[in-house]
């Protein structure tokens, strides 16, 4: 199982959105959730501290977040952190584009509880396997 | 030659660089005035000619502009958008305010459920240890008593846990009176795009040929889809998403 205590990043311009999430992540157990307003500022806390978990917009000021997506895989320290996409962009380009980049999920807005309960269980299960291959 | 650059221009800045454009008395054409001035220079650079034919052109369509009174109109349409950008605003500052107040009941009223159910899950758990589990037996005088108390005491405190759940569920309830009044700016925005969308069609039917308009690409940030009517190129639930996803191997 994954571990409670693990460290989410939650990257949305909307504080409103970013709260959702955060409440949601608190009812899947999971209180260690910071948050960021653009890619600027959430590649600033990546790099400063220790995450094990992202969930970010796309849409957003200063870096979108699929560049945002792009700069973590082709960091080295940052890599292999997964990056959940949680977003309104809902063109089949932008699906495609944020799977080519290496996004471990994709939701679209607006989503339910049990859709993001669902999606990130998936990636934890994606984790779990990859650790113990 | 007549020399436009030499009459009274008004003193609009906006005139001052299309006065420099000359008119040929015969023709109509406009050439700009080192061009026209060089008449033994007859054929000129090929990059006067392009700049010669910019300047009639936009010559022509400033003199239709203001011919057809589309300087003022428009002047009367952009003219409306700063109150746009403050309705704009409002509605934002509406909704935040309703979604604050909504999150702030919501995560009010959660802990008093969480007690609420944690509570009874805990005195069930007792009875069920002092009567179930007895088996044919007398039941525990003591115990029994005791549990009677507690639970008296808490169907006692269930109103009141209770009547605090009601009271932010009817706060966020009306927090949602946001929806009248943002629905009433929206509409008055609505019309007034509207009508600056009609005043530049207006313009650019009248000075631009059918077939030299374009299609402005779309890009990736384009929000929400509002209308996926007749659209092939979007998904609009998370089950196609998914769909997609598998298809391409993800």
């Amino acid at each position: 199982m994954a571990d409670k205590n693990m460290k989410f990043l939650v990257v949305d311009d909307f504080s409103t959105m970013r709260r959702i999430v955060r409440n949601l992540l608190k009812e899947l157990g999971f209180t260690n959730v910071e948050e960021a307003e653009d890619g600027v500022a959430a590649l600033q806390k990546l790099r400063s501290d220790s995450f094990a978990f992202v969930v970010s917009d796309w849409n957003m000021p200063n870096m979108d977040g699929l560049t945002l997506l792009q700069t973590i895989r082709a960091d080295a320290a940052l890599k292999h952190i997964p990056v959940l996409m949680v977003t309104a962009e809902a063109k089949k380009e932008n699906i495609v584009a944020a799977a080519q980049a290496g996004a471990s999920g994709y939701v679209v807005k607006p989503f339910t509880a049990a859709t993001l309960d669902e999606k990130l269980n998936k990636i934890f299960q994606n984790m779990e396997s990859k650790a113990s291959a | 030659m007549d020399n436009i650059a030499n009459t009274p221009s008004n003193s609009q800045v906006l005139e001052t660089p299309f006065d420099t454009i000359v008119m040929h008395p015969e023709t109509g054409r406009t050439l700009p005035v080192a061009a026209a001035a060089g008449t033994g220079n007859a054929e000129g650079s090929v990059a006067d000619k392009v700049i010669g034919q910019v300047g009639h052109l936009t010559r022509t369509l400033h003199d239709s502009l203001r011919e057809l009174g589309y300087d003022k109109r428009l002047e009367e349409a952009a003219s409306q958008v700063p109150e746009a950008q403050d309705r704009l605003a409002y509605v934002a500052v509406m909704t935040e305010q309703a979604a604050e107040r909504s999150l702030n009941a919501t995560e009010i009223a959660k802990p008093i459920q969480d007690k609420l159910a944690a509570d009874a899950a805990h005195l069930s758990g007792l009875w069920k240890q002092v009567v179930d589990t007895q088996g044919s037996g007398p039941l525990d005088a003591e115990a029994l008593k005791s549990l009677v108390t507690q639970t008296r005491n808490y169907l006692d405190d269930v109103p009141n846990k209770t009547s605090a759940t009601n009271a932010q569920l009817l706060d966020i309830m009306m927090a949602q009176d946001f929806q009248d009044l943002t629905g009433q700016v929206m509409k008055k925005i609505t019309s007034m795009v509207k009508h600056l969308e009609q005043e530049l069609l207006q313009l650019l039917l009248d000075n631009i040929p059918v077939d030299k308009r374009g299609d402005a690409g779309a890009g990736m940030m384009n929000g929400p889809v509002v209308n996926p009517e007749g659209r092939g190129d979007v998904v609009t639930n998370q089950n196609q998403v998914d769909d997609l996803l598998a298809s391409l191997g993800f």
